[in-house]
């Protein structure tokens, strides 16, 4: 059997983790194992249902959204959205990672010594597995993933943890393939999740108990079985059309209409998932895709294989085992976007029928993953137009600004009065980009980009470049047409998204690396300052130009017509910050100073107590000299 | 075929049938016909209202709907000619008090179900109807599905609910065997979603031609089965049934493409063969509706790229504004593109029209559900057309008064003369919030009703006819009270700083005109101090 689509597992570490899964069953929580240079830590499952649904939950799937602080890179950058997951999973997870408990020794003895670790698990264990390999990666290897071995997690029939933002933000960071899921046929366990909470309460206590493998009593005819099997399908299949729709865009006014109608489970999976068929095993990468294979999988083809599936879905939750033991003698196929061959002996058609796949499902896998390549094609569309975009911002760079400084009021000032051809010329070069930038954030909002792409260096490094040079543009034509007098102010009212994404995947890059958030760094700076009651301050502060370095004008804008009294504060903030702006490429202070600038302009207005307490009054010697 | 690559009317099929929804408005119909009575409850967070099928009614008789007065439907966009419904329907619909019980019921609710069986279903997509077209949408979500339901009204209807974009909150079940839903009539006219449906599946379309079609096809190919229109309790069963098992293909080889794969398969689940002639047409019908050219998100994003590209024109304009502005002659860009003497006007001309075509573009594309369903209440799309619509409307209004025959005496703002675009755009503003008023400390840069000079241009000529003293007495009061309604409320603009310098230019059509109505006032010894009483807020509301 060929295992490399599966980066760094192979047969032997299965084997490892299946048996130490099956030891964790009798322990308290979790059993560790070290096998040479790894360490294999299995969770043990539960077979409660409040271990499933946290009981103080109310909402529909037990859902939570994950805490930002812990769990920095789940969600979604641009937007700003975290990852929804399953509370009763992240309770259990919190317990065991609490830095009192041994588990949390281990790891850091683990990580101490450098040594690769495998998180594992069966049945909802598998659950607690993946949410501690990703309490991982964010507490450990993020910091320096040079230095920390890259964390493996092996599930056996384990639930959906996650929703599609947890699955994009590990795509997004490359972290997908770290994450392989086995699942035979039949199993109900990874589809539970996707039934409504309120439609199998009744009977998901009896169906637990006949899951449970340390269960002796096993049934073979239960209507109670049969009754929660449909239940289960029935929702599955709601959310797997309902997803195909989204997906390919469909009559989406209907789809939006009557979605609002339905109870859709949030839940998607993540990672690698690996289904089992009589002669081999199918690996899959999509997250549509897989969505579509749980329902698809386990539909009857006939009247008598419907009598017997609901007993097996049972069963087959039991017949990891089996998996483990012929894994060696099966075939190994891995379902992505370059195998297309769809009829034959090995093409992705057969493996699918073999699989028991329709015709109908096949095709909605497939498309699936013609998506994905969709999506690709997007993201080369997009780096085509990489070299116009450098085009225009090195024009403004090299030609405009340094024109509009020979006039000694900078660019800002110059575009906002806009008396020269140059100025309209740059107009003209500020909408292109506009459109170029609009259009790339159309595309990322409704996912239709690859999940790395949003997370990619070389885009952020740009966008980052585009927001610096153009924002102040934009700012500028806002307070031309007075926008700020009819619509609001800019920060509150006007900034467009295309600045607030490239802020935010800045942010990101930034501040991965020491596991922070933004919002906390920049109260920190603002505290810092010591400007008063921290709650006040926030109060004052809530959504000024203060909270990004380009958007300085933006707030130099608002604070001019204001009395100095009434925004002390704020233009203390303003010039504690505007230094860190400077030195980190925000501000360009080459601009800001000049003689005509509206900044020094309205600077020198203040009231001269404060200007002689001002960290800028350096810059602005001159003028102090002058008075 | 670009793009072309999945089959999606029965997916769409298969997501409906597999809901709670499906069977619980088909039970709540059973109820209503069971107790002969209108059934409202809640299920599971939906509340339910299933109007009861009454028989033995005449139908057949098609009946304007009321568009003046007391309205039913106020939010209907209704172009000529005028929308018609069943009469029987809408005596029915009175006849059951609906509105006066559903405005009782419904206080406070979400997530409202209308639903009915036969005759049952006319009457509540009516009553959906008249719920979603109301000058305001209502507070909760509204979805009417109908089962077996004979048409309800004319193509008119039809169009002006897919013009309205209220078309997606309707879906009809219809059994394919069903005569009921099929009228003789072929002024009737489908609208919304149609879900038809055999035992061996169903298949969703959605658009109205592709329905008749379908109808078409079925008249000629089904035999008719009176009993088929009460059996739609068995098949709402077996189909919220057919997720458990997976369908086979029956007739032989699999076609290679996955569109037409998809399709053959969907010809199936409406219970034809893909070999024999009928089933060729039904295939034929499902290929022209699922059609799907290209997605609407990918669309708008490109939008933006040409959005982006005819900036340039709208900068123009600007710049143009601006020089005139500027211009020694004291003459803003309203009065210097009605004059229309120099090259430079002809340039911003060619600008004019090239945004008129992007934007007639856009709205057409919305109205033709080409874009994403809530694109107009994007920011961008907002903010965009509002910033045209500021800057050019005055210069629609200067084209339209330049060439104006005097004579046929049409004014811009009568009915027709307006180019829709800004009427669609004056809807889209309506949908944002409005920041809270707040003092401007210099005059906006493009005045804030657009309608201004359209709105001058009226009691320009009114003051004209009054000067002469053409008319009679009787009329020139009339116009009197118009001019000075209109002087007073171009006043509260000019305190308010809500027009643009170019109006109040020395030499622009608005000075003038003030001028001569001071002039006209001093000469009259009206003096300024019998301003008449007006309500000045919505005195020159349009």
């Amino acid at each position: 059997m060929a295992f490399e689509a599966l980066a760094g597992i192979n047969g032997d570490l299965i084997t490892t983790s299946w048996i130490a899964s099956k030891k964790a069953y009798q322990t308290e929580r979790y059993h560790k194992e070290e096998a040479g240079t790894v360490v294999i830590f299995a969770f043990r499952p539960s077979f409660t249902a409040e271990d499933l649904f946290a009981p103080a939950n109310i909402s529909s799937f037990g859902e939570i959204k994950m805490n930002r602080v812990q769990f920095p890179c789940m969600r979604k950058i641009g937007k700003g959205d975290e990852a929804t997951v399953n509370e009763a999973f992240l309770r259990n997870l919190e317990v065991i990672i609490d830095p009192r408990t041994s588990f949390y020794a281990s790891v850091e003895m683990s990580v101490g010594s450098r040594k690769q670790i495998v998180f594992t698990g069966h049945s909802s264990g598998g659950a607690t597995a993946i949410l501690a390999t990703v309490w991982y990666l964010e507490k450990y290897f993020i910091r320096n993933p040079n230095v920390y071995p890259e964390p493996r997690c092996v599930t056996f029939g384990a639930p959906l943890v996650g929703d599609s933002i947890f699955s994009h933000a590990l795509g997004r960071e490359n972290w997908s393939r770290f994450f392989v899921n086995f699942v035979t046929r039949f199993d109900i366990v990874p589809r539970i999740m996707l039934a409504r909470k309120a439609s199998i309460e009744q009977t998901l206590p009896h169906v637990l108990g006949q899951l449970d493998p340390t269960n002796p009593s096993f049934q073979e005819s239960d209507q109670r079985i049969t009754e929660f099997y449909t239940t289960v399908m029935r929702d599955t299949s709601t959310v797997a059309n309902q997803a195909f729709c989204e997906l390919t865009g469909s009559a989406e006014a209907f789809l939006e209409t009557l979605s609002s109608f339905l109870e859709l489970s949030p839940y998607r999976p993540a990672g690698t998932f690996v289904f089992s068929t009589e002669k081999r095993l199918v690996a899959v990468n999509n997250s549509d895709a897989i969505l579509q294979m749980l329902f698809y999988t386990s539909q009857a083809s006939d009247e008598q294989e419907w009598s017997l599936i609901p007993v097996r879905s049972i069963r087959d939750h039991h017949s990891y085992e089996e998996l483990v033991q012929s894994m060696g003698m099966k075939l190994f196929n891995h379902l992505d976007l370059h195998q297309f061959l769809l009829d034959g002996q090995n093409s992705i058609g057969s493996w699918l029928n073999e699989l028991g796949v329709s015709t109908r499902g096949r095709q909605y896998v497939l498309a699936a993953l013609e998506e994905e390549k969709k999506r690709v094609e997007n993201q080369k569309k997009i780096e085509n137009k990489w070299p116009q975009i450098v085009k225009e911002l090195s024009w403004i760079e090299n030609e405009y600004k340094p024109k509009c400084q020979a006039h000694k009021n900078g660019y800002y000032d110059s575009f906002k009065v806009s008396n020269e051809e140059n100025d309209f010329k740059a107009n003209v070069k500020r909408a292109q980009l506009a459109g170029i930038f609009d259009e790339v954030l159309g595309l990322s909002k409704k996912g239709q980009l690859p999940d790395e792409f949003e997370g990619g260096r070389d885009w952020i490094e740009l966008a980052t470049r585009y927001r610096r040079l153009i924002e102040p543009l934009d700012i500028a034509n806002y307070h031309r047409h007075l926008k700020n007098e009819d619509t609001g102010p800019y920060m509150k009212r006007g900034r467009p998204n295309r600045y607030i994404y490239a802020q935010r995947g800045y942010e990101h890059i930034i501040l991965k690396p020491q596991g922070r958030i933004a919002e906390d760094v920049f109260w920190n700076k603002v505290n810092g300052l010591n400007l008063g009651l921290k709650q006040e301050i926030q109060e004052i502060l809530k959504k000024s130009g203060s909270e990004c370095g380009s958007c300085f004008w933006a707030e130099v804008e608002e604070l001019k017509g204001k009395p100095y009294e009434e925004v002390e504060v704020r233009v203390k903030t303003l010039e504690g910050m505007l230094g860190g702006w400077i030195t980190a490429g925000e501000v360009d202070d080459k601009e800001i100073f000049l003689e005509g600038s509206t900044f020094r302009k309205w600077w020198i207005t203040l009231p001269e107590n404060h200007k002689l307490h001002s960290p800028l009054r350096e810059h602005m010697m001159d003028e102090i000299r002058a008075t | 075929m670009e793009d072309c690559r999945f089959e999606t009317s029965e997916i769409q099929a298969s997501l409906l049938m597999s809901t709670q929804l499906f069977t619980d408005s088909w039970s709540s119909c059973n109820t209503a016909n069971c107790d002969g009575r209108i059934k409202i409850q809640l299920i599971a967070g939906i509340t339910y209202v299933a109007i009861q099928a009454v028989p033995m009614i005449q139908l057949g008789d098609l009946v304007g709907l009321p568009v003046a007065g007391d309205v039913l439907f106020p939010g209907l966009s209704s172009d000529e000619p005028l929308p018609m419904v069943d009469a029987a329907i809408l005596k029915l619909f009175f006849q059951l008090k609906i509105k006066e019980v559903l405005e009782l019921e419904l206080v406070g609710r979400k997530l409202v179900v209308i639903t009915g069986h036969s005759t049952g279903g006319a009457v509540a997509a009516l009553t959906a109807l008249w719920l979603l077209s109301q000058t305001s949408l209502p507070p909760f979500r509204v979805f009417c599905i109908t089962f077996g339901s004979p048409l309800l009204g004319n193509q008119s209807l039809s169009t002006s609910i897919s013009r309205s974009r209220l078309a997606h909150n309707f879906c009809h079940v219809v059994s394919i065997h069903d005569l009921v839903p099929r009228s003789s009539n072929e002024q009737f006219w489908p609208f919304g979603t149609y879900l038809f449906c055999s035992d061996n599946g169903g298949v969703c379309l959605d658009n109205a031609d592709s329905v008749r079609r379908m109808f078409n096809i079925l008249n000629a190919t089904g035999t008719p089965n009176i009993e088929e229109h009460q059996r739609y309790g068995h098949y709402v069963f077996t189909l919220s049934h057919m997720f458990l098992k997976s369908r086979s293909f029956l007739g032989g080889n699999i076609p290679d493409n996955s569109y037409q794969a998809g399709v053959a398969l969907a010809v199936e689940a409406l219970g034809f063969s893909n070999d024999d002639t009928s089933g060729v047409l039904v295939k034929e019908c499902i290929e022209t509706t699922t059609r799907i050219v290209r997605a609407p998100i990918l669309r708008s994003a490109e939008l933006a790229n040409d959005l982006a590209s005819v900036l340039p024109a709208r900068l123009e304009i600007q710049w143009y504004k601006d020089r005139c502005d500027a211009s020694e002659e004291q003459l803003g860009y309203y009065d210097f593109f009605k004059r229309y003497s120099l090259k430079r006007d002809y340039k911003v001309n060619m600008s004019r029209k090239r945004l008129a075509q992007f934007w007639d573009k856009v709205v057409k594309m919305v109205e033709t559900n080409e874009l994403p369903f809530d694109f107009h209440l994007g920011k961008k799309w907002v903010y965009a057309s509002q910033f045209y619509q500021l800057l050019t409307e005055p210069l629609d209004i200067a084209n339209f008064y330049k060439n104006r025959d005097i004579k046929s005496g049409g004014h811009y703002l009568d009915q027709g003369n307006r180019p829709k675009r800004y009427e669609v755009i004056d809807q889209w503003q309506k949908g944002v919030a409005k920041p809270d008023k707040c003092e401007r400390s210099i005059y906006t840069s493009t005045t804030q009703d657009t309608c201004f000079w359209a709105k001058l241009e009226e009691v320009k000529e009114y003051l004209d006819e009054v000067i002469k003293e053409s008319s009679d007495a009787q009329r020139r009061s009339l116009l009197l009270e118009k001019i000075l309604r209109f002087e007073s409320y171009a006043n509260t603009l000019v305190k308010k700083k809500e027009v643009s310098v170019d109006v109040l230019a020395k030499n622009s059509s608005y000075s003038v005109w003030v001028g001569n109505l001071r002039e006209f006032k001093f000469k009259m010894g009206y003096g300024n101090e019998i301003e008449m009483v007006v309500d000045e807020c919505d005195a020159m509301e349009t």
